[in-house]
């Protein structure tokens, strides 16, 4: 038995070995492909639109849709700041998605809205739509409001938006996150500079919680003060820099995310929309249009812009932490089951061969690996004789060139964005890197797990469950 | 490979020494960084608080020709002029100082710009090697409106590289001020963006009808058609007619559809016929565009087209009906009585807040 162990083991290394060994060279690979992909896009600061453009009602029309359900704390301040976003020509569409607080009534006070004939095309189905709302203050006259039976999904509820929107560019966003002032203008430049057809766009996201906000807007952006929001910061910046503008620049992003994310809507449509049943919308989505360009034999492309837009909350505890990312695991095993057909299909070009394996093997993959490796070392430990000089120094190994790579992406956040205040805050990142595989890392393992686990025993979560708690609310305005 | 064998001829005398010095020269980088990032911020801001007390004088401070002269001289006196950071926050400071204050003259912005030098500072990125830096240096000469640059910014419109050409072709018209019938030669085609700028620059400029206008919708550059049109509907250039409807024959989708717009816009009704006959051929954009214009010149007779259209198509339901609406609102009154989705749609249009 211990001998069918050994050869086991030995086969396993060298497995482990293989994998390790392509996972760093890829990891490599999308470093230098982001480094160049941030460097052409900074060099594209005097291509920007000049205040000219800006002026211009002949820019494409964007619809900015942002499902709402029990907002009601944040709503106003949070409205009024997309609706104070600088583009001549957009309109906000917020989706009340049967709250069951007081998110509509504190609409209709502040905003001064009226009931008004709406004609609803349902181009994708949703669930009942009970009326539309306009403000009869002209102030407001680019908002809409509409009003519907909660679907229990953000894909519902966004479909609901975009199926109500008359601009050909939309923006789904949350209601709790800030964008900056020129958002709709960097992120639907693509859309209008490219020879090929731009489907969608991204841009980085940072987090909100701890800023100071007023109004809706942020008025100083603050480094987060719990453990969990500051090991995300990180999470953010690595996967920003290793990982989003290599993919745009390779012209296979996969994701765009949820909370900031610009579509063209006619193959928005095309596809069929956001997937109600999907647990992660924002990657299922992408897929399919992806999918869809490439099955129609039509070039395209997905853009991702080199600066943080928006700044949305992040959980800042355990519990919420592990929902999140379980719900994220189910989405991604989700995905790739349902889009199984474009794995290592030469049909779907850099999709079908180089992302989509990508995500089976280094997103997907990791995780359960990571639990066989713990088994594997325990039986080891209790069965056989362990090298153990070699298993620390290995370990050391790979520790250190993990920490080497976080510590890059912040020092290439901080050389080009230059996004934080002091050296504390810097030191605080260091600090958070080096305890990251210890306290964070497990726990993200785990939260994936749990939700590979939850989607194989289809267990039904809820869109509710992410809901933002009593802390995070504080944190928002401590 | 034996495990201690690798420990012991690769993972400790190479590997991991390696990664270490990787580590921490990262940390160290970090560090000297930050201190580097400090130290800049503190001298631009310093410098910063200086420049928002001079300008203001300067611009708004009412003095005579000698004062400003004289506040020159002793601010020049008082900061190092010729330092790099400091021209880069000046010119920084008078392009959002002349976007945001109105009513100031050209001439003193040009005045300071000149006084520290910084047109040679814009020329040194102008002829830089590298094309960042001459992108750099036309946006600087574009958002200062400084006009002599634009004979030096010429040769660039015609440049390999499409960006800078079509920055370049940016800054030009609006440095030169002058009929844009040059347009004609070129070559390439920017993208809509630009195309929405030149409109924008003629617009606001309020510059003078190209007087080769004809000849941008016979050109062979689909740019160049795509701005010829545009500047046909604001400029009013109904005598184009024929040219302009010939542009319905065009190969590319987005020239026709500006075709049909700008049939629409100026009001030629008698090629109402003619372009709904290309109803059925159109990309779904264009049989947009089609409604629309229709909305416009539409008569009567287009009703038989319509109609049909408004009960049966997926598409375009409000623009159908509000077509119909402004050639016999009573035709649709009819069709909202007999037809329950018309009906909605009738409700929607004639909703003054969804206007």
């Amino acid at each position: 038995m211990i001998d069918y162990f050994s050869t086991f083991l030995t086969w396993f290394e060298y497995f482990i070995l293989v994998f390790m060994l392509s996972y760093i060279l890829f990891f490599l690979v999308l470093a230098v492909s982001s480094y160049l992909a941030i460097d052409k896009n900074l060099r594209l600061k005097y291509d920007l639109p000049k205040d000219l453009m800006l002026k211009s009602n002949q820019v494409l029309g964007i619809s900015v849709v942002v499902p709402a359900y029990n907002e009601g704390d944040i709503i106003v301040d949070n409205l009024k700041s997309f609706l104070s976003l600088q583009y001549p020509k957009f309109e906000v569409i917020v989706v009340n998605d049967g709250s069951e607080d007081e998110t509509l009534d504190k609409l209709i006070k502040n905003f001064d809205l009226k009931k008004v004939d709406f004609y609803y095309d349902e181009k994708v189905k949703t669930r009942r739509v009970l009326g539309h709302y306009k403000s009869t203050n002209p102030v407001y006259d680019k908002l809409l409001v509409v009003d519907k039976i909660n679907g229990g999904s953000k894909a519902d509820a966004s479909n609901a938006g975009v199926n109500s929107s008359r601009y050909p560019i939309f923006l789904c966003t949350d209601m709790d996150c800030i964008l900056k002032n020129d958002t709709l203008t960097k992120l639907v430049l693509p859309f209008m500079v490219e020879k090929k057809r731009v489907i969608a766009t991204g841009a980085g996201i940072r987090i909100s919680n701890n800023c100071k906000i007023k109004e809706g807007t942020i008025e100083e952006v603050r480094f987060p003060k719990k453990m969990f929001p500051r090991f995300q910061e990180l999470e953010y910046v690595r996967s920003f820099l290793f990982g989003r503008m290599a993919w745009s620049r390779m012209n296979a992003l996969l994701l765009v995310s949820g909370a900031l994310g610009m579509f063209d809507k006619k193959i928005f449509f095309e596809a069929g929309g956001y997937w109600n049943e999907s647990f992660g919308e924002d990657f299922e989505l992408i897929t399919r249009m992806r999918k869809l360009m490439h099955d129609k034999k039509e070039k395209f492309a997905i853009r991702y812009i080199a600066e943080s837009l928006c700044w949305t909350e992040v959980p800042s505890t355990t519990k919420l932490f592990v929902t999140q990312r379980s719900r994220w695991g189910r989405g991604l095993v989700q995905t790739l089951k349902v889009h199984r057909k474009m794995f290592f299909n030469p049909k779907y070009a850099t999709t079908g061969i180089l992302t989509f394996p990508f995500f089976v093997f280094f997103e997907f993959l990791v995780p359960i690996l990571e639990l066989l490796g713990v088994i594997i070392i325990l039986c080891s430990l209790i069965f056989l004789e362990v090298n153990y000089d070699f298993m620390l120094y290995l370990l050391l190994a790979v520790f250190l060139f993990f920490q080497s790579i976080t510590l890059i992406s912040i020092l290439i956040d901080e050389f080009i964005f230059k996004n934080y205040n002091n050296l504390k805050e810097i030191l605080i990142l260091i600090i958070m890197s080096i305890i990251e595989p210890l306290i964070y890392h497990p726990i993200n393992t785990f939260s994936y797990l749990r939700g590979y686990w939850l989607f194989f025993t289809r267990k039904q979560p809820k869109w509710g469950d992410m809901k933002r708690n009593g802390s995070l609310t504080l944190d928002l305005n401590s | 490979m034996d495990k201690n064998i690798f420990i012991e001829k690769i993972l400790i005398p190479y590997l991991i020494p390696i990664l270490l010095i990787l580590f921490f020269s990262v940390i160290i980088l970090l560090f000297l960084n930050r201190f580097a990032i400090t130290n800049i911020n503190s001298i631009n801001k310093k410098l910063k608080r200086k420049i928002n007390v001079f300008l203001p004088e300067i611009l708004l401070g009412g003095l005579s020709e000698t004062g400003k002269n004289l506040e020159i001289e002793k601010f020049k006196n008082d900061i190092h002029f010729n330092n790099y950071w400091f021209k880069e926050l000046l010119v920084k400071s008078l392009i959002e100082s002349k976007n945001s204050l109105k009513g100031v003259a050209e001439a003193e912005f040009r005045k300071i710009y000149e006084a520290f030098d910084l047109d040679k500072h814009s020329y040194r990125f102008l002829n830089n090697l590298f094309v960042y830096y001459k992108k750099k240096g036309i946006y600087q000469f574009e958002m200062m409106d400084y006009k002599p640059a634009a004979k030096d910014i010429e040769p660039y419109m015609y440049h390999r590289n499409k960006k800078l050409s079509a920055n370049a072709l940016i800054a030009y018209i609006i440095l030169t001020d002058k009929d844009v019938s040059f347009l004609i030669n070129i070559k390439y085609e920017p993208s809509f963006a630009k195309e929405i700028e030149i409109l924008e620059i003629c617009k606001i400029r309020k510059f003078k009808r190209p007087d080769l206008l004809k000849d941008f919708l016979l050109s062979d550059n689909d740019f160049i058609v795509r701005i010829g049109l545009r500047l046909a509907v604001y400029y009013n250039a109904s005598d184009l007619e024929s040219e302009i409807a010939n542009c319905m024959d065009h190969k590319n989708p987005q020239v026709r559809e500006l075709a049909y717009k700008a049939l629409g816009s100026l009001f030629l009704v008698d090629k109402t016929d003619e372009m709904v006959s290309r109803y059925g051929n159109e990309t779904a954009n264009n049989q947009t565009q089609i409604i629309l214009s229709l909305r416009e010149i539409g008569t009567k007779d287009h009703l038989d087209f319509l109609k049909p259209l408004l009960l049966m198509s997926h598409r375009n339901e409000l623009e159908i009906a509000r077509a119909i609406k402004s050639i016999d609102s009573n035709t649709l009154l009819t069709m909202a009585h007999d037809n329950k989705k018309v009906n909605k749609i009738e409700k929607h249009i004639n909703e003054n807040l969804l206007k």
